[in-house]
């Protein structure tokens, strides 16, 4: 019983997150600075209309997550009514994979970090960093081919976008701009 | 005549050597992208916008619409022979493809798909050229009533054609909505959801939003899950045996049929590849001669579903092209492209640079030759491409993300912008969240918005001018058809259920 309160609670968090971030929203959209003009809708007036449907919506959704517990046996689009007809046919329910928190965990820190460090250590050698990392969080263990894709990939990368397609892509700070920059001249971009 | 005129010249261009290798690669990665698990078409779509900036306007929108169109069939391969769909697309494939496969007709299958997918594509390239222009001419006399009703149209067809519940994709077409309204709008010049943060002024690029929430999001998904590639079991002596032409008589109706369903479909703003699938499987499953057979492995299965799917491009290319609005996330990215290389696409275009539009159409044409060509000869290396370790091909993935992103203003927000996204899609997708009407909002939203409050300015806040206007009314009309009929007709007939059980 308390487990099944439990679920429901946890179903409900993220509706109620987005109910109070748009009532927080539909209140800031009644504030819009402009010259206010006679007989005019003003900049608020669609966002609020659609922040008013998320508002009456997620509130339907939360009272009835907790009242009821899912949404099965409601009304689908129709792909979602064909979905379940065919499962319904087939006899077989959805495989639930099997799930391991820790590695998306690892790679969203390592996302962060890369968009983090790019500007200081540099495109190639965040990249690299990123490639071969990413690669071994993903549970890919053959190091060789970790470390010669991730080069591969990274030369690559700096070549095709800095020198054929003209994108500056940041070189980071000293000391690391200078190896940015060996790279570069290494590549035959000047 | 013209047309035939029109279309050789831009036959002529096509055949320029660059042109050609660009039209060859890009089948070549939309194979590809349909045939990886990990990959979509859309995100192969994205992946490549990067690479074309250097490019030519006409050589940019070739590459990607053929990567689009190898990408309604890459995945056909694997989901017939191994009952691995790359791609949303090919679901149907599995009921029906994989079924004849274990019956030993696996190259009979192919064949269907190969037939399918390129008759499909030409009848619906066909349709294209024929209806475009003639359509654009009508659209230069379309106001801003009759541009809402259409963009009304297609956000209310990614609800009633989607998989979550109304509710659910309610909410997540507003939220993009809500998101495309960051920055100073249009009309007032007022700034709306800045919080103070200068990047934010010039709004959220609906590119950010789609490598977030398309790409990014659903790697970090495939990641939680461990990167669990599929075994592949031997590919062995694969190859494709095309039915006889008795055999192709027999399905000339259903071609017919699946060829206005994926034209229609894809043409709807919103609708794609995998909407048109669906729904052409699910009609013949519903009306057609052989429904009794069809998820035993009947051919029908494939080729309603594979003919639908890939003539959906030519479909969704009409609306792009005449008016400025994408029928689906492929030609949203297309879109992006035209406004990157300074062109807006819509009835101008016609005029403006019909060499332009002519050319298009004739690579959609030579790309449609060239996957066949390809579909036909490298089933086997196209299977391979399975073998590939997912983690090195996500690694790669997220990089390209990362670059996409950055390119759209060389700003590193716009990186931060789509992580945030990404992890935006990915919250969303756990809590049962579709994506594509998130990604849709964020795309016809302005669209919307002007439209609706230049209305509402010319006409005095008449909202009724909506449906009093012919063209308008009639749009307006099918939309909240289709809305109120999706939402009650299921309840109506789980009520006559429940009164039948209950006597």
């Amino acid at each position: 019983m308390q487990n099944n309160l439990v679920e429901r609670l946890k179903g409900a968090a993220f509706n109620l997150v987005l109910f109070l971030a748009a009532v927080y929203l539909f209140y800031l959209a009644g504030y819009f600075q402009y010259d206010i003009r006679e007989g005019q809708l003003g900049p608020g007036f669609w966002p609020r209309l659609l922040l008013g449907l998320v508002i009456v919506l997620t509130f339907y959704d939360i009272v009835l997550g907790l009242v009821k517990g899912s949404t099965a046996g409601e009304v689908k689009g129709v792909l979602g009514n064909k979905d379940q007809a065919n499962q319904e046919e087939d006899g077989l329910p959805e495989e639930e994979n099997k799930r391991y928190p820790m590695l998306l965990f690892i790679g969203c820190l390592m996302t962060l970090a890369y968009v983090f460090l790019i500007n200081i250590i540099g495109f190639a050698i965040c990249t690299f960093l990123y490639l071969a990392g990413f690669m071994y969080a993903g549970r890919y263990r053959r190091h060789t081919v970790i470390i010669v894709s991730s080069l591969l990939g990274t030369l690559f990368f700096v070549f095709l976008f800095i020198k054929v397609v003209y994108v500056s892509l940041p070189t980071g700070v000293p000391p690391f701009e200078g190896l940015t920059l060996i790279i570069y001249s290494l590549l035959g971009i000047h | 005549m013209d047309i035939l005129y029109h279309l050789g010249m831009g036959l002529l261009q096509c055949l320029s050597p660059v042109t050609l290798l660009l039209l060859v690669v890009g089948v070549l990665i939309g194979l590809i992208s349909g045939v990886l698990p990990g990959l979509t078409v859309v995100m192969g779509v994205i992946l490549v916008l990067p690479f074309t900036y250097p490019m030519s306007a006409t050589n940019a929108i070739i590459v990607l619409t053929a990567i689009y169109i190898g990408g309604t069939y890459g995945g056909a391969f694997t989901s017939i022979l191994f009952k691995i769909p790359g791609e949303p697309i090919h679901v149907p494939l599995l009921w029906d493809g994989y079924p004849m496969a274990r019956q030993g007709q696996a190259a009979k299958a192919l064949g269907w798909t190969l037939y399918a997918a390129i008759g499909g594509g030409l009848m619906a390239a066909i349709i294209m050229v024929v209806v475009s222009e003639p359509f654009a001419i009508v659209a230069l006399k379309f106001s801003t009533p009759e541009y809402f009703a259409i963009v009304f149209l297609g956000l209310t067809s990614v609800i009633v054609l989607g998989t979550s519940t109304i509710r659910q994709a309610v909410i997540s077409l507003a939220i993009g909505i809500l998101v495309a309204t960051v920055g100073i709008d249009d009309i007032y010049g007022a700034e709306r959801f800045t919080f103070g943060i200068s990047i934010l002024r010039d709004g959220i690029d609906y590119l950010t939003v789609m490598v977030g929430t398309y790409a990014l999001a659903e790697v970090l998904k495939r990641l939680e899950e461990g990167f669990v590639s599929p075994t592949l079991k031997q590919v062995g002596k694969v190859k494709t045996t095309f039915p006889t032409w008795l055999e192709f008589k027999g399905q000339i109706g259903l071609f017919l049929r699946s060829i206005g369903i994926g034209t229609i479909i894809g043409s709807v703003p919103g609708a794609g590849a995998t909407v048109a699938s669906f729904v052409s499987y699910g009609m013949e499953k519903q009306y057609g001669k052989n429904r009794k057979e069809m998820g035993k492995g009947a051919p029908e299965g494939i080729v309603s579903s594979q003919t639908a799917a890939t003539a959906s491009v030519g479909g969704a290319l009409i609306p792009l092209l005449t008016l400025g609005i994408p029928g689906s996330g492929c030609t949203a990215v297309i879109l992006g492209a035209f406004l990157l290389h300074g062109i807006q696409p819509g009835p101008q275009v016609f005029a403006t640079s019909l060499d332009m539009v002519y050319t298009i159409y004739a690579s959609v044409f030579l790309a449609l030759v060239i996957m066949a060509i390809i579909g036909y000869l490298a089933v086997k290396p196209m299977c391979k491409v399975l073998d590939a370790p997912e983690s090195v091909s996500s690694a790669f993935i997220m990089v390209l993300c990362f670059i996409g992103a950055f390119t759209i203003r060389n700003n590193i927000s716009d990186v931060w912008m789509m992580v945030v996204f990404g992890l935006i899609g990915y919250v969303m997708e756990r809590y049962n969240y579709p994506i594509a009407p998130l990604v849709l909002g964020a795309i016809l939203g302005p669209l919307a918005e002007r439209a609706f409050l230049t209305t509402m300015i010319s006409y005095s806040n008449n909202w009724t001018v909506f449906f009093t206007r012919p063209i308008s009314g009639v749009v307006m009309f099918i939309s909240i058809f289709g809305l109120l009929f999706t939402i009650f007709y299921p309840m109506l007939k789980s009520r006559q259920k429940q009164t039948t059980l209950g006597q």
